[in-house]
C-alpha cells in the first residue's frame, strides 16, 4: 500500500519533469526568443531593440544547454523558475505573475465550486433516474436528450443564454462579477452575478457527463449480483442506490477526480463571456496579449493539479476497491 | 510430405526436453523489484520419438500449456534443454530458431482464437508457406492448400471464406492444416480437441491418428482430459505443479499407477467397469499457488496417503522399470492401494 | 500550383479512395455486416452526415471562370466552387433579415429580395450559403486532424503495446505526460506559438487527441500479442513486421473506425472554441459563431448568423454522435460506452 503510493507519487514526479520539457519547447522552442519579442514590439522591430527586450526579460541566454557550457541556459532558468514557483514577472505589464494568479483563483472557485456540485449531482440523479427506466421510453428520450446536449457547442449555450435571459428577459447581468463581494458576503448579489454562468456550465457538460454515468450503471446493473440481490427480494430502489451505485464508484470517481483540477482553472470561457476575472480570464488575456509568460504558468499550474488528481484517483481506488488495496 | 533431411543421430529421440524452468517474475514494490516467481514449469523432462504420441496431462494450472509454448520458445524459459532433431532450441539465436522449430508445429485450444479473423483460409494455410518458401510459386502453394483441406477433410473451396463461416470443428481441421502446410515432424497438440464436443472430438482424433500414419508425425498431446489419452498416445507424463509426476506407457498407467496424484486423475474418469467403481480417490483441498509451492513433495497438502517425510523431503523421480514415478511410496516398491 | 487545383486533387483522391473502400468493404462481410447494421440503425443520422459530404465536395471542386450572376457576367479572378456556382450571385450590401426584402438597417431594397434563407452578413454575403460552406470546414478539420492523429497513435500505441518493456516505458511516459496537461490549454499553448493556420489547428488538435486512441491502441495489440494465431504466425517463420502488419493491424482497423466516428464532433467543437479565442480555421462555423457576440449585442440584435452556423454545427454533430453509438455497437459490441 505504502509503495504503491510511493510509486505514484514518484512516477507524478517524473511526468512533471517531463511536462516542463513539454512546455519548454512550445514556448521556446516552437516560438523563439526572438520571434517573441519580435510580436511584443512590432514587426518592425530592429534588431538591438529585440536584443534589449530579451535581455530585460531574462531571455539573452542560450536554449540549450551545451556540453561545454552546461550552465546558463534557458532551459536550466525554465525549469528553476518553475520548479520553485518563482513565476517572475509578465512580459507584457511587468506584473508579478505569482500575485496575478493568486489573486484569479478566488473568483475562479467560486465559479467552479457551485458547478461541479450541482453538475455532479445532477448528472449522478438524472442517470439513476434513467438508469432506473432502462429500456423503456424514458431511457429512449433521456439518452436522445443527452446527444442532445452534446450537439451544441458550449458558445451556442453562452451566447443563446446571454441573449435570452440577459438581454431580452433582463433577469441576470449579462456579464461582471465583483471579487468584494464574496468578501463583504453580500450572497444575493454573488448569486445574480454567478445563476447565469454556473446554468450555462451545467448545462454544457450534462449531456456528456449524464450518458457516461447512465452506460456505468446499466453495465452494473446487468451484472449477476445485482440480479442475485433482485432474486433475494431487495427493492428495486435499494437494489439501485446500495448495490449499483456503491459499485459505479469506480468509474465514476475517475471521472470525478480527474474533473477537480478544472475547479481550479475554471472555465475559460465562462469566465471571459462573463466577465468573471478568475484564471480563465488570466489565461485569455494573456492569448490575447501573446503574453507566453503567463501562459507558460498556466499551463504547469494546471498540469501540476492535473498530476496531484491523478495521483489522489489512484489513492482512493485503493480506498474504494479492496482489490486494488491486495495490490 | 516427408522426405526432409533428418539431422537426428541414430537412437537419439525426436525432441529431448530436459530441466525445463519458466518462471513468471511478481514485481512488487516502488521500484517493481522482483520479489519472487511463478514457477509455472519447474523442471520438466520430455522425450518424444519420431512417430509416436507422448500425452502430457494434468488439470488446469499444472503449467502444460506453459510447457508446451516453452519448449517451442513461444514463451521464453529460463533454463533447460530442448534437443529437437538435433539442436538445442533454447540456445539458438532467433534467425536460425525460426527454421529450426518449421518441423515443430502447434495446433491450439481456442478455436476462435488461433485463426486470424481478417485472413481468408487460404491466406492462413499458405502463410507459413510462403515464409519458408515452400512451393514454387502463389499458384502452387494455393493448389497445396486446397490438397491439405481435402486433407483434413474439407472441401478445397472452403479456402476463400473467412474462419467466422466455420464451426468449431471445422477450425480446428484448418489449424491442423496450416500446422501440416510447413511439413512437421512434431505436432504440439495443445488442448486440440478440448473446446469441441465429444462426437466432433472423436473425429479429430481419427484424423490426427490417420494423419500420424500416413506421415510418420509425432505429436506431444497436452490435455486434461486422460479419456483422450488412453485412444492415442503411447507414453503419458502426468503433470502436477509444474512438475511431471509420473512418467508410463499409456497401457501401464491405466492398468497400475504408481503416484497417488494419477491413481486420482483416473478415478475422477467415469467408467463402467465395476471393479473399478470403488476405487474413489478424491482429493481434498486446493491446488496450491506456483508461487509459493509446497515444501517436500509438492502433492503432500492433497495426498490421501501423505507421510510425516512427504512434508520436509522432495521426492525426486524413481527409476521403475521402463517407467518413473516422483512419489516415496514407489520407492518402497509399494503400490500403496491395491487395485480391486 | 495553386490552393483550388489541389483541393480539385483531393477530391479526386478522395473520390477514388472511397470507391476502393466501399468495394473494399463490400467484399469483406464482416465489415459488410457492420455497414448494413449502423444504415438499418440509423439511417437519418447517415443520410445527414451524406448530405455534410456531398456539400463539403462540392465546395471543394473550383475553376476560374465566368459566373453567370444573373444580371451581367462577371469574370471572376478567384476560383468558385462548384457549390457558390450552383447556389448563384447572392450578393447584398450589408445585413439584411431572413427572406427579407429591405435592407436590415437603412432599409433599402435589395438585389435579391426574398432569396436569403438566412438573411445577409455585414458584408452582405448570404448566411445560408456561409453555413452550407461550413461543412466542407468541418469536415476538413476532423479529416486532416484525424489524418494525423491516428497514424500517430498507432506508430506509437503498436510497438508499445507489442514489444512491451522499454519501449512501452517511453511511449507510456509520453503519453501521461501530454494527458497531464488541459487539453485547451495544451492546443491553445500550440497554436499561440506555432502561429495561426488551417494546418497548425489540425496539428494541434492531433496532438492533443492522439493520446486517446494511443491508449487504446497500445491496450488492444497487448491483447492481440497472446492470441494463438499470432502465436501459430511465429511458429510459420513471420516476422515481427509481418505480424504487426498482418495479423495485429488489421485487427485493430474496428477501433480505427470506432474512434474516428467518436473523435470527430470533439474536434468540432474544439475549433469553435479556438475560434472565438481568435485561434479559429477560416471559414468555420466557429468563426461565425464567435462574431455573433456583437451582432448579437446590436439593437435590434442580428441573431441569424449566430442561428445559421449553430444550425449546421448542431445537425452534423446530431448526426454524428448517432452514427458514433451505432459504428461502435456494430464493429465492437464489447467496448465499454465510455463518454
Amino acid at each position: 500500500m505504502l509503495a504503491y503510493v510511493l510509486r505514484k507519487l514518484a512516477y507524478g514526479g517524473l511526468t512533471v519533469l517531463g511536462v516542463l520539457l513539454l512546455i519548454f519547447v512550445i514556448f521556446f522552442a516552437m516560438a523563439r526568443p526572438d520571434d517573441v519579442a519580435r510580436r511584443a514590439l512590432g514587426e518592425k522591430a530592429q534588431g538591438a531593440q529585440i536584443e534589449k527586450w530579451k535581455a530585460k526579460h531574462g531571455y539573452d541566454k542560450p536554449l540549450w544547454p551545451t556540453l561545454a557550457k552546461p550552465g546558463g541556459s534557458l532551459l536550466q532558468a525554465h525549469y528553476v523558475s518553475l520548479l520553485s514557483f518563482e513565476f517572475g514577472n509578465s512580459d507584457l505589464n511587468d506584473s508579478p505573475i505569482g500575485t496575478t494568479i493568486r489573486d484569479g483563483m478566488g473568483a475562479s472557485l467560486a465559479l467552479t465550486i457551485p458547478m461541479f456540485l450541482s453538475g455532479l449531482v445532477l448528472g449522478l440523479v438524472l442517470a439513476l433516474f434513467v438508469a432506473f427506466f432502462r429500456e423503456t421510453y424514458i431511457d429512449t428520450m433521456g439518452v436522445f436528450l443527452c446527444v442532445l446536449g452534446m450537439s451544441v457547442s458550449i458558445l451556442i449555450y453562452i451566447i443563446g443564454s446571454q441573449f435570452v435571459f440577459a438581454k431580452m428577459l433582463r433577469w441576470f447581468p449579462i456579464s461582471g462579477f465583483d471579487t468584494d463581494v464574496i468578501a463583504d458576503g453580500n450572497w444575493n448579489l454573488l448569486l445574480r452575478f454567478l445563476a447565469l454562468p454556473v446554468t450555462v456550465g451545467v448545462l454544457s457538460s450534462f449531456g456528456g457527463d449524464t450518458r457516461f454515468y447512465r452506460t456505468v450503471f446499466v453495465e452494473e446493473v446487468n451484472r449477476d449480483y445485482v440480479r442475485t440481490a433482485r432474486a433475494k427480494g431487495a427493492g428495486e430502489m435499494r437494489v439501485m442506490l446500495r448495490h449499483v451505485l456503491r459499485n459505479a464508484m469506480i468509474p465514476i470517481l475517475t471521472r470525478v477526480v480527474v474533473a477537480i483540477p478544472f475547479l481550479f482553472t475554471g472555465s475559460l470561457l465562462l469566465e471571459a463571456f462573463f466577465g468573471i476575472p478568475g484564471l480563465g480570464s488570466i489565461t485569455v488575456d494573456a492569448i490575447a496579449g501573446n503574453d507566453f509568460s503567463v501562459l507558460r504558468v498556466m499551463v504547469y499550474i494546471f498540469a501540476l493539479l492535473f498530476i496531484l488528481a491523478q495521483i489522489a484517483t489512484d489513492i482512493s481506488y485503493t480506498l474504494v476497491d479492496p482489490r486494488v488495496r491486495l495490490e | 510430405m516427408s522426405g526432409d533431411s533428418s539431422q537426428t543421430a541414430p537412437g537419439e529421440p525426436l525432441l529431448r526436453v530436459e530441466g525445463l524452468r519458466t518462471w513468471f517474475p511478481i514485481k512488487s514494490g516502488v521500484f517493481q523489484r522482483t520479489v519472487g516467481h511463478v514457477r509455472a514449469v519447474d523442471g520438466v523432462d520430455i522425450t518424444v520419438h519420431a512417430g509416436e504420441t507422448v500425452a502430457l496431462v494434468g488439470e488446469s494450472g499444472c503449467g502444460k500449456t506453459t510447457a508446451g509454448r516453452s519448449l517451442l520458445r513461444l514463451i521464453e524459459p529460463r533454463e533447460g534443454v530442448v534437443f529437437f532433431e538435433g539442436r538445442d532450441l533454447l540456445k539458438l539465436p532467433k534467425k536460425e530458431l525460426r527454421d529450426a522449430r518449421r518441423t515443430a508445429q502447434m495446433v491450439f485450444q481456442d478455436p476462435m482464437s488461433s485463426l486470424n479473423p481478417r485472413l481468408r483460409v487460404r491466406d492462413i494455410i499458405a502463410e507459413g508457406m510462403d515464409s519458408f518458401g515452400i512451393g514454387r510459386d502463389k499458384a502452387e502453394r494455393t493448389e497445396r492448400v486446397a490438397e491439405l483441406l481435402e486433407r483434413v477433410q474439407l472441401k478445397a473451396d472452403h479456402m476463400s471464406r473467412y474462419p467466422h463461416e466455420f464451426s468449431g470443428g471445422q477450425r480446428q481441421r484448418i489449424g491442423i492444416a496450416r500446422a501440416l502446410s510447413v511439413e512437421p515432424r512434431l505436432l504440439v497438440l495443445d488442448e486440440a480437441v478440448s473446446a469441441l464436443d465429444v462426437s466432433i472430438q472423436a473425429q479429430v482424433l481419427n484424423l490426427l491418428s490417420e494423419l500420424q500414419r500416413d506421415l510418420a508425425l509425432a505429436y506431444l498431446f497436452i490435455t486434461h482430459d486422460l479419456s483422450v489419452v488412453r485412444y492415442l498416445a503411447k507414453r503419458v507424463c502426468v503433470m502436477y505443479l509444474g512438475q511431471v509426476v509420473e512418467e508410463a506407457s499409456a497401457e501401464e498407467l491405466f492398468r497400475d499407477p504408481q503416484h497417488p496424484y494419477t491413481r486420482g486423475l483416473l478415478s475422477a474418469i467415469p467408467s463402467i467397469d465395476p471393479d473399478r467403481r470403488g476405487l474413489d480417490v478424491s482429493f481434498e483441498g486446493d491446488v496450491p499457488s506456483s508461487a509459493n509451492p509446497p515444501s517436500g513433495c509438492r502433492f503432500h497438502t492433497r495426498c490421501p496417503q501423505v507421510m510425516d517425510r512427504c512434508r520436509v523431503e522432495e521426492p525426486q523421480l524413481i527409476q521403475l522399470s521402463g517407467r518413473q514415478s516422483r512419489c516415496f511410496l514407489s520407492e518402497e516398491g509399494s503400490c500403496g492401494v491395491s487395485l480391486g | 500550383m495553386e490552393s483550388w487545383m489541389v483541393s480539385n486533387l483531393v477530391v479526386a483522391v478522395l473520390l477514388v479512395g472511397g470507391a476502393w473502400i466501399a468495394v473494399a468493404v463490400s467484399r469483406h462481410d464482416i465489415w459488410r455486416a457492420a455497414v448494413q447494421q449502423v444504415w438499418k440503425r440509423r439511417p437519418g443520422a447517415v443520410l445527414v452526415v451524406c448530405v455534410y459530404v456531398l456539400l463539403a465536395l462540392l465546395d471543394s471542386v473550383a475553376w476560374r471562370g465566368n459566373v453567370d450572376t444573373g444580371s451581367d457576367v462577371v469574370a471572376q479572378h478567384e476560383a468558385v466552387t462548384l457549390l457558390e456556382r450552383l447556389f448563384g450571385d447572392a450578393q447584398e450590401k450589408s445585413y439584411s433579415a431572413p427572406l427579407a426584402d429591405i435592407e436590415f438597417y437603412d432599409h433599402s431594397p435589395l438585389k435579391h429580395p426574398g432569396s436569403h434563407l438566412f438573411g445577409t452578413d455585414i458584408l452582405g454575403g448570404d448566411v445560408f450559403l456561409m453555413t452550407l460552406k461550413g461543412a466542407r470546414v468541418a469536415l476538413l478539420i476532423g479529416g486532416l486532424t484525424s489524418l494525423i492523429a491516428i497514424p500517430l497513435a498507432l506508430l506509437f500505441g503498436i510497438p508499445a503495446g507489442y514489444f512491451g518493456k522499454r519501449i512501452d516505458d517511453v511511449v507510456f511516459f509520453i503519453m501521461s505526460t501530454l494527458a497531464s496537461i488541459p487539453t485547451l490549454l495544451l492546443l491553445i499553448s500550440i497554436t499561440v506559438a506555432l502561429g495561426r493556420s488551417t494546418l497548425v489547428v489540425c496539428f494541434a488538435l492531433a496532438v492533443t487527441s492522439w493520446v486517446g486512441f494511443c491508449r487504446i491502441a497500445r491496450g488492444e495489440t497487448m491483447k492481440l500479442r497472446e492470441m494463438d494465431y499470432v502465436h501459430a504466425a511465429r511458429l510459420m517463420g513471420a516476422s515481427e513486421t509481418t505480424i504487426i502488419l498482418r495479423h495485429i493491424l488489421p485487427n485493430l482497423m474496428h477501433l480505427v473506425v470506432i474512434t474516428f466516428v467518436l473523435m470527430f464532433s470533439g474536434l468540432v467543437l474544439s475549433e469553435a472554441v479556438l475560434a472565438w479565442l481568435g485561434i479559429g480555421v477560416n471559414g468555420s462555423w466557429g468563426l461565425m459563431i464567435a462574431k455573433a457576440k456583437d451582432e448579437l449585442s446590436r439593437d435590434p440584435a442580428v441573431w441569424w448568423n449566430v442561428g445559421g452556423a449553430g444550425v449546421g454545427l448542431f445537425g452534423l454533430l446530431l448526426a454524428v454522435n448517432f452514427l458514433g453509438d451505432a459504428v461502435r455497437d456494430a464493429l465492437d459490441p464489447r467496448t465499454r460506452k465510455e463518454s
